[in-house]
């Protein structure tokens, strides 16, 4: 197995919310609604695409190292378990 | 199609081969869970056996309205006889087991003996009705 990354991933969802809040959300909340978001928090890269695995995969083509948050466009989470909803974030 | 069963628990139950990148094939008891948005959870004891390549992270809400943080892995499964590369997670924390959707039984073959008709070999004690899964 791949070792995850050398942060937690409490610390790589802190980063990789941030970045996204900052740099990212404008620019494609409207366009690219509902799509996944996958985010290298060390350098702010990122890739949208319909999959986490999709759009992290072309991150980790650049630099196998990356450590990757990926969020769902518009929504506060990327999985629902159960009988929970995404929830909508606007 | 796939064949599977209604097992004791009144859970849908499939066979499903996942193989790792060097080649290692386990075969699993997945249960179908409609609430769950995605493709499959492996628990992490098997993510760790077959060696799979973490790709990224992410924040799932769970059935009691908490939040969990998990990580994702590639693994091929053979799905309807087609092989496919999809998205495993494995919990970063506790799961409570009823939110698993997949429990890895110790059901072992070795590498390379799957077949599909693994659901015949779970016992008539544990088998109430089979169900059927259409291609879209």
């Amino acid at each position: 197995m791949t070792t995850p990354t050398r942060r937690t991933a409490e610390e790589t969802g802190r980063l990789g919310d941030e970045i996204f809040e900052r740099n990212i959300r404008p620019q494609v909340e409207e366009a690219h609604h509902g799509k996944i978001v996958a985010i290298n928090v060390d350098s702010g890269d990122y890739a949208i695409d319909d999959t986490g695995l999709a759009a992290s995969e072309r991150l980790l083509a650049q630099d196998p190292s990356a450590d990757v948050w990926c969020l769902r466009v518009g929504y506060g989470a990327l999985r629902s378990f159960g009988a929970s909803s995404l929830r909508r974030t606007g | 199609m796939i064949e599977g069963v209604v097992n004791a628990a009144r859970e849908a139950v499939v066979i499903l081969p996942v193989q790792g990148p060097a080649g290692l094939v386990r075969e699993i008891e997945v249960v179908i869970d409609t609430g769950y948005s995605v493709f499959l959870t492996l628990p992490l004891s098997l993510v760790e056996e077959l060696g799979l390549p973490f790709r990224f992270r992410g924040r799932a809400f769970l059935a009691n309205g908490s939040e969990e943080t998990f990580d994702v892995y590639g693994v091929t499964t053979l799905w309807d006889g087609q092989p496919r590369y999809v998205e495993a997670d494995a919990a970063c924390g506790h799961v409570p087991a009823r939110q698993a959707q997949l429990e890895h039984r110790g059901r072992r073959r070795r590498p390379g003996s799957h077949t599909a008709d693994g659901v015949n070999n779970t016992g008539p004690e544990r088998r109430l009705g089979p169900f059927k899964i259409e291609r879209p």
